[in-house]
């Protein structure tokens, strides 16, 4: 069940002064079970792109076509189970952590899972199995979301998307503002989620995540796609055309080549198969 | 969210746009007087009326504010309209003596039509005129125009310039809570909140869902704004300069004189009770009565 953007515009405010064309004629497939990175300049469409995925926004040309369901203006064309969509398409915004709202964080995560008709046990069952996924255990259950720190907020909020179980997964950004390390384990989770068979979509700026984590990467500018590629072609491209960051691991894998060795950069993902390109160098 | 767009500031550069705030509040101050002066022969009040209408008319076309916008203002006033008209036929005015029509032994004077059509009328002008203001002034400069009229104040001690710093800043967070309100709504329906349909229990819910977090992060806001004006030593006694600076141009005492010879048009026919058309056209005596 791909994900297709068919010639897909959308305006802000159509028809009014403040008009303002966020995506023009944008046009995309995404596999399933890909990982795959949106990345570009603050502005350039990226969050608009993702909330077509479960019709928060309805594009003003073209239409968006998530396995059988058509996000449309077209009123034969378009679904009427938005909301079968919306359970399918979880998609976590940026700065989840306030949208938080109920008395204890375990029915703050059931909060969602009810709304699509679970019942009370089974939506209970589902927060739990999130929250764990998340890395909370028992003692959190019980307490306040408001008592949490930013990052266990943030991982609550995770949650509450989690525990609908959705088959796509929509992420905006989900590391800002997280220290390294809880970045490092939240980005870990998204990994283990999509090897269990869940397309994972990402908006982000940070390239070493696009690097590490994505297979497919969609450049964006003024709301067109630019490209569609895979990261070790984007961060191979010479010139720097998208003004995007280089991997900190390319920089040093491009150092050492610099310096003279000899490595096959189109081999290079992480930090281990870098050390396992150096020794290979090495034994040579 | 759409309807929220009505009446909101429209960054063109028109005429009316580039006038001082202080002349254009006060200039809506006079044509509300004007629109609202009543005159004692039914037929005047709508010649009247259809003046002033014209008038507000050019200057909505100056200032280059789209029918569709006024139309889209006008749409919630259908209900009004519709009840104006009902408690004016049950209760027709107590002169009414010229029956419309019946209705078995219920009798619908013209009296109560046209009383309805006056104020409606009345209402149609009340709405362009407000629509015209916010439409082509920036909120804050309205404030400062507001602070202007308010310095007379200052003498008995009346804190003006906390009153505007006060507004300005909840119209400054009017645009921000919105869109703070559009993020917590599509992060609530992404997981399955329904805001129009449902139950009245899980409406409830749904609302709390926006409530509670929409409060928290006005809270949180106002702490860390209160703290950033503190950091930067705000002290609302001081004596401070702004970066606008209002300015009162030839075109504001040139719209200014107009209009208020406009109102006084208005109020002297009234007082006066002149009636042109009887002075142009020596129409029958029965349609004046009227």
């Amino acid at each position: 069940m791909p994900i297709k953007y068919d010639n897909v515009s959308f305006t802000y405010n159509d028809k009014t002064p403040f008009s303002y064309e966020a995506l023009s004629n944008v046009n995309l497939e995404i596999v399933d079970g890909s990982f795959t990175a949106i990345v570009g300049k603050t502005g350039c469409g990226k969050s608009t792109l993702i909330q077509q995925l479960n019709g928060l926004l309805v594009p003003t040309f073209g239409e968006v076509i998530v396995n059988d369901y058509v996000v449309s203006k077209n009123r034969k064309r378009r679904t009427k189970k938005i909301k079968e969509l919306r359970r399918l398409v979880g998609i976590v915004f940026q700065f989840p952590e306030y949208q938080l709202f109920e008395e204890t964080v375990e029915k703050d995560v059931a909060f969602g899972p009810k709304n699509f008709g679970l019942n009370n046990e089974e939506a209970l069952k589902n927060a739990h199995e999130a929250l764990n996924l998340v890395g909370l255990d028992e003692s959190f259950f019980k307490r306040s979301p408001f008592d949490l720190s930013g990052g266990e907020r943030r991982r609550v909020a995770i949650a509450g998307i989690l525990a609908l179980k959705p088959n796509i997964l929509v992420l905006d950004e989900p590391t800002a503002g997280l220290d390294p390390r809880g970045a490092r384990e939240m980005m870990a989770l998204f990994k283990g989620l999509h090897q269990s068979g869940t397309t994972v979509i990402i908006v982000t700026h940070d390239m070493n995540i696009v690097l590490e984590y994505s297979d497919t990467v969609i450049v964006m500018e003024d709301g067109e796609v630019k490209e569609i590629t895979t990261p070790l072609q984007l961060f191979n491209q010479e010139n720097d055309r998208y003004s995007l960051e280089t991997p900190l691991l390319y920089k040093f894998v491009k150092s050492l080549s610099d310096k003279g060795m000899n490595l096959n950069i189109t081999m290079i993902k992480d930090i281990d198969s870098l050390a396992k390109a150096i020794a290979k160098e090495k034994k040579q | 969210m759409k309807g929220l767009t009505l009446g909101r500031y429209a960054p063109f550069n028109s005429f009316v746009h580039r006038l001082d705030p202080r002349s254009k509040l006060f200039i809506l101050v006079l044509m509300m007087v004007a629109v609202f002066y009543s005159y004692q022969s039914q037929v005047m009040t709508f010649v009247m009326g259809g003046i002033l209408f014209l008038i507000i008319f050019v200057i909505l076309l100056v200032s280059r504010i789209s029918l569709r916008q006024l139309f889209s203002s006008l749409k919630a006033l259908w209900i009004m309209i519709i009840i104006l008209l009902l408690i004016n036929i049950l209760v027709p005015p107590v002169n009414a003596t010229n029956i419309a029509f019946s209705v078995g032994s219920f009798n619908v004077f013209w009296e109560s039509i046209l009383q309805s059509a006056k104020i409606i009328l009345r209402l149609v002008m009340m709405i362009s005129l407000t629509l015209i203001l916010t439409a082509t002034t920036k909120p804050l400069d309205l404030t400062y125009a507001l602070e202007w009229y308010m310095y007379p104040l200052k003498i008995i001690k009346f804190p003006t310039h906390e009153i505007a710093m006060t507004i300005s800043i909840a119209l400054r967070f009017i645009p921000t809570l919105l869109d703070e309100t559009m993020r917590i709504m599509n992060a609530q329906a992404s997981r399955g909140v329904d805001f129009e349909h449902g139950k009245i229990k899980e409406k409830i819910k749904a609302i709390l869902s926006l409530i509670v977090p929409l409060f928290m992060s006005a809270f949180q806001r106002s702490e860390e704004l209160a703290n950033a004006m503190e950091a930067r030593g705000y002290n609302p006694r001081a004596k401070r300069t702004r970066y606008r600076n209002l300015h009162w141009s030839l075109g504001d005492t040139f719209a200014l004189i107009l209009i208020m010879v406009l109102t006084a048009g208005v109020i002297v026919t009234s007082a006066m009770n002149y009636n042109y058309i009887e002075m142009i056209f020596n129409i029958p005596t029965w349609v004046i009565v009227l």
